[in-house]
C-alpha cells in the first residue's frame, strides 16, 4: 500500500514515464525527503534508476499505481462529487487551451502567425482573461483537494508560475519546463488517470 | 513656486521640445505631427505632472480647469467656435496618454461640451437633426460608462429599444429624443448624479477620470508585469473634435505607412465611410481596405499618402496613423510605431537605409537577430508540385523533413545523434514532452489548434500538424497509413505547419532568410562587429 508521499511521486512518474532528480525536486519539493523515498520505491522495483541518472516508473510501478487509485476513488465516499469537479475542470480547460493558444498565435486571413508580442491590448487582455482562469481553477482545485489532499500541491506550484508571470516573466506561460502551461498538462493526466475520463483533445 | 506659477496646460506649439515622459505618447505624436505641418486638429495637453500633482494633492489643482479654459480661447480662434457657447459650441475629444502604451487607461471621450441647448443650435447649423443628436448621444454614453461608471451594455439596451446603429441611424428625431432621455436617467439612477450639462464641469470631471485610471486595477497589474514604473502617471489631450460621420465625404480610418506583414513599400489599411473612428475600435462596423477611399476621394488619398511619407521620414519609421476626413477634408489623429512581422520588420529597417532615412548602425539596432531567427518562417517552394499524402489542421507554423518515429524514446535517442526527427503520435500526454521538444516536428492522428502538442511545439517555435484523422496508427508496428499509403518507421515526410499538408520525402523549401534583405542586413552586421572590434 502506497503512502500519500509515495502516491504523489509514482503518480508523477506515470505522467512523465520518466524524469531527473532536479526536475522531481523542483517540483516535488512538498515532499520531505524526496530521494530517501525515490531510494526505498526502487528497493521495492516500482521505478528504477537509469545509468544516466534519471528516474523512471517500472511496469510493476506502473501496475501498483493504477491499482492505488482504483482504490483510492472506490473506497472515496465523495467520488460522485469529485467526478463532477473533473468535469468542471474539463471545461476550464477548454478556455484555459485556447487562451494559451491566442498567447502564441493570432489568426490572420485563415493562416495562423505567431504572435511576436507587440501589441500590448491583446497580450494583456490575453493575461487578464488567464488571471481569472488561474483564480478559478484554484478554487476548483481545492475542493479536489479537499477529498484527495494530493491534488493540494498543485495549488503551490501554479501559484507560484502564477506570480512569475505578474511579474513580468512571460516564458512561464508557455516556454520554461516548469512552465503553467506543463503544469497543468500534468495536472490534468493526473485527474484523468485517477477518474477514468478521457482526454479529449 | 506654487502650482500658479507652473505651466499645466500647453498648446501644441507651447509643447514643442517637451519630452515623451512629459506629453505622453499621444501628445507627443501630436505635437510633432503639428510641428511638421500636417492637419492635426487643434489642441492642448495636461502634461503627466499635473497627473502627479493630483496623486500628491489628492485632487485637481485648484487652477488647472481655469488655465484650461485661458488657453482653449487660443484654440476657439483658430476654429471660430466657443467651448460652451449654446449656440456654436466647441466640442473636444479627451484623451488619456501615458508615455508607455498602457491598456486599462480611460477610454476616449467624445464630442465633450455638448449639453440639452447647444445641440438643438448644432442640429439646425448643420441641418441635420439626426448627426447632431447621435452625437450628444454618443457623449452621454461615453461619459456614463468611463466617467460615471454605468455599465455600457445597458446603454446598448437603449440603443437596441431605439434602433440606434453604431453609426448615424436614420430613424425618426423622437426615437434620439427619447434614447437621450433614457441614457440620462440611466445616468442618475446608476450613480446618483445628474449627466452634467455644464461644458466646464464635463471637462473637470473627465480630466479627473483620466487621471484616476492609472490606478485603475487593470493598469496598475499591466505596469506590475511589464515592468513601468507607477510614477510615470498619464497626460491629458484635449483635442477639438472632427466628424468623419458628417456625410457623404467624410469617414474615418486607420492606415499604416508601410505593408505590416510584409514590409513592402505601401500605404496599407482601413477606411469606414460615414463613421468615427471609435466605429473601427468597437468593431461595430466592417470596415473597407483603404482603396476605398482611393477611389471615392482620391485626392484626399494622395494627400493621406504624401502626409504618411513626411511622418514616416519625421520619425524615422514605420507609422500606424489613424485619420478622419470631414466633408473632403483630412484630418489626422494619432500616429504611433507601427506594429509589423518579425520579417517586416527587416525589410523596412533595410528599406529606410537605402532611402536615407536611417543608419545602418539604426537598423542593427532595431533588428533583433534572435528574435527574427525564431520567428521567420520556412515555406514549402512554391514550384514543387506534388501532392501531399495527408492532411491536417496547420497547429504550429512553419515546415520540417525528417524520419518518422513513433517512440519517445527513438525520438530521443534519434536526435541526439543530429537526425531529424518528425514524431507521429495518436494525440500527445505530458509523457511524450520529452520526445516532443527534441523532434524536428510533430503530426498527430487527433487534437486541434488548442491541443496540448500544439502549445507545445508553438512554444518552442517547431512545426505541428495535429488533427489528421485519416492518418491511421499502429503503434505496436510503428507505421501509419493513410490514402492507400504506408509509412514506416524512419521513412522519410515532410510536414507543413502552416496549411497542415504532410508529403512524402524530403520537400523543397525557401526561408525567408534567403531574402536579399536578410542577406544585406548579416553583412551590415557583420561589417559593425569588425569595425567595433578594433
Amino acid at each position: 500500500m502506497l503512502s500519500a508521499q509515495e502516491l504523489i511521486i509514482m503518480d508523477y512518474l506515470d505522467t512523465f514515464k520518466m524524469a531527473d532528480e532536479r526536475s522531481l525536486l523542483e517540483d516535488l519539493s512538498v515532499i520531505q525527503e524526496l530521494k530517501d523515498i525515490l531510494f526505498k520505491l526502487r528497493d521495492s522495483g516500482l521505478i528504477n534508476r537509469t545509468d544516466e541518472g534519471l528516474w523512471e516508473i517500472t511496469k510493476t510501478g506502473e501496475t501498483a499505481v493504477e491499482k492505488a487509485r482504483k482504490m483510492l476513488l472506490e473506497q472515496c465516499t465523495r467520488k460522485e462529487e469529485f467526478l463532477n469537479y473533473c468535469k468542471e475542470f474539463e471545461v476550464i480547460n477548454n478556455r484555459f487551451k485556447s487562451l494559451i493558444s491566442k498567447w502564441q498565435v493570432k489568426e490572420v486571413n485563415g493562416r495562423l502567425i505567431p504572435n511576436v508580442h507587440d501589441d500590448p491590448e491583446y497580450d494583456f487582455s490575453i493575461l487578464e482573461q488567464l488571471n481569472k482562469v488561474h483564480e478559478e481553477t484554484k478554487d476548483l482545485i481545492s475542493r479536489i483537494a479537499n477529498i484527495f489532499p494530493i491534488y493540494e500541491r498543485f495549488i503551490k506550484r501554479l501559484d507560484v508560475t502564477w506570480e512569475r508571470i505578474n511579474n513580468g516573466n512571460f516564458e512561464y506561460i508557455d516556454v520554461a519546463r516548469n512552465s503553467y502551461h506543463n503544469i497543468w498538462f500534468e495536472l490534468h493526466e493526473s485527474l484523468l488517470k485517477l477518474s477514468g475520463m478521457k482526454r479529449i483533445e | 513656486m506654487t502650482s500658479r506659477d507652473v505651466v499645466q496646460v500647453y498648446t501644441f506649439e507651447e509643447a514643442e521640445g517637451k519630452t515623451v515622459f512629459e506629453l505622453g505618447g499621444k501628445g507627443y505624436g501630436l505635437v510633432e505631427m503639428s510641428k511638421i505641418g500636417l492637419p492635426v486638429p487643434p489642441g492642448l495637453i495636461i502634461p503627466t505632472s499635473v497627473c502627479k500633482e493630483f496623486y500628491k494633492m489628492g485632487q485637481l489643482p485648484p487652477n488647472l480647469i481655469d488655465e484650461v479654459l485661458l488657453k482653449l480661447k487660443k484654440i476657439e480662434e483658430k476654429v471660430n467656435k466657443r467651448f460652451g457657447s449654446p449656440t456654436d459650441p466647441l466640442l473636444l475629444s479627451v484623451r488619456s496618454g501615458a508615455p508607455y502604451s498602457m491598456p486599462g487607461m480611460m477610454d476616449t471621450i467624445l464630442n465633450l461640451g455638448l449639453n440639452d441647448v447647444n445641440v438643438r443650435a448644432l442640429s439646425e447649423k448643420t441641418e441635420n437633426k439626426n448627426f447632431a443628436y447621435d452625437l450628444y448621444f454618443r457623449l452621454i454614453e461615453m461619459f456614463g460608462t468611463t466617467v460615471m461608471g454605468v455599465d455600457k451594455n445597458s446603454f446598448n439596451v437603449i440603443r437596441s429599444e431605439y434602433q440606434l446603429s453604431s453609426g448615424i441611424s436614420e430613424v425618426p428625431i423622437e426615437n434620439y429624443l427619447q434614447a437621450i432621455s433614457k441614457a440620462k436617467n440611466l445616468i442618475k439612477d446608476k450613480s446618483g448624479f445628474e449627466f452634467p450639462q455644464d461644458p466646464k464641469e464635463q471637462l473637470q470631471m473627465a480630466i479627473t477620470m483620466v487621471f484616476k485610471s492609472w490606478n485603475n486595477p487593470r493598469a496598475k497589474l499591466y505596469r506590475k508585469m511589464y515592468k513601468i514604473p507607477d510614477d510615470a502617471c498619464t497626460a491629458v489631450v484635449l483635442q477639438v473634435m472632427v466628424f468623419g460621420n458628417m456625410g457623404l465625404h467624410s469617414g474615418s480610418g486607420v492606415c499604416f505607412t508601410r505593408n505590416p506583414s510584409t514590409g513592402g513599400d505601401e500605404l496599407y489599411g482601413e477606411y469606414l465611410k460615414g463613421a468615427q473612428g471609435e466605429a473601427i475600435v468597437a468593431g461595430a462596423q466592417v470596415p473597407q481596405p483603404l482603396d476605398a477611399l482611393k477611389s471615392e476621394l482620391p485626392q484626399v488619398y494622395d494627400e493621406l499618402r504624401k502626409y504618411a511619407k513626411i511622418v514616416e521620414r519625421h520619425f524615422k519609421d514605420m507609422q500606424e496613423i489613424e485619420f478622419t476626413v470631414q466633408e473632403g477634408r483630412l484630418y489626422i489623429l494619432q500616429t504611433r510605431m507601427g506594429k509589423r512581422t518579425p520579417f517586416a520588420a527587416l525589410k523596412i529597417a533595410v528599406d529606410l537605409v537605402k532611402e536615407g532615412v536611417i543608419t545602418k548602425q539604426e537598423a542593427i539596432t532595431r533588428v533583433d537577430l534572435n528574435e527574427l531567427n525564431k520567428n521567420l518562417l520556412k515555406v514549402i517552394n512554391p514550384t514543387f508540385k506534388g501532392k501531399p499524402i495527408l492532411k491536417g489542421l496547420g497547429a504550429s507554423p512553419g515546415v520540417a523533413s525528417g524520419k518518422v518515429v513513433f517512440k519517445i524514446d527513438d525520438a530521443v535517442n534519434y536526435s541526439s545523434r543530429g537526425e531529424s526527427i518528425i514524431l507521429v503520435r495518436p494525440e500527445t500526454s505530458p509523457e511524450d514532452l520529452r520526445g516532443v521538444s527534441v523532434s524536428q516536428g510533430v503530426l498527430t492522428a487527433k487534437g486541434g489548434i488548442t491541443s496540448h502538442a500544439a502549445v507545445v511545439m508553438r512554444g518552442l517555435g517547431k512545426p505541428a500538424v495535429v488533427g489528421a484523422q485519416k492518418m491511421k496508427i499502429d503503434l505496436e508496428n510503428e507505421y501509419f497509413s493513410c490514402n492507400g499509403i504506408v509509412v514506416r518507421k524512419f521513412d522519410y515526410i515532410t510536414i507543413d505547419g502552416n496549411d497542415g499538408c504532410v508529403y512524402l520525402g524530403v520537400v523543397p523549401t525557401i526561408e525567408q532568410k534567403e531574402s536579399q534583405e536578410y542577406k544585406e542586413f548579416l553583412e551590415w552586421l557583420r561589417d559593425y562587429k569588425v569595425s567595433n572590434s578594433k
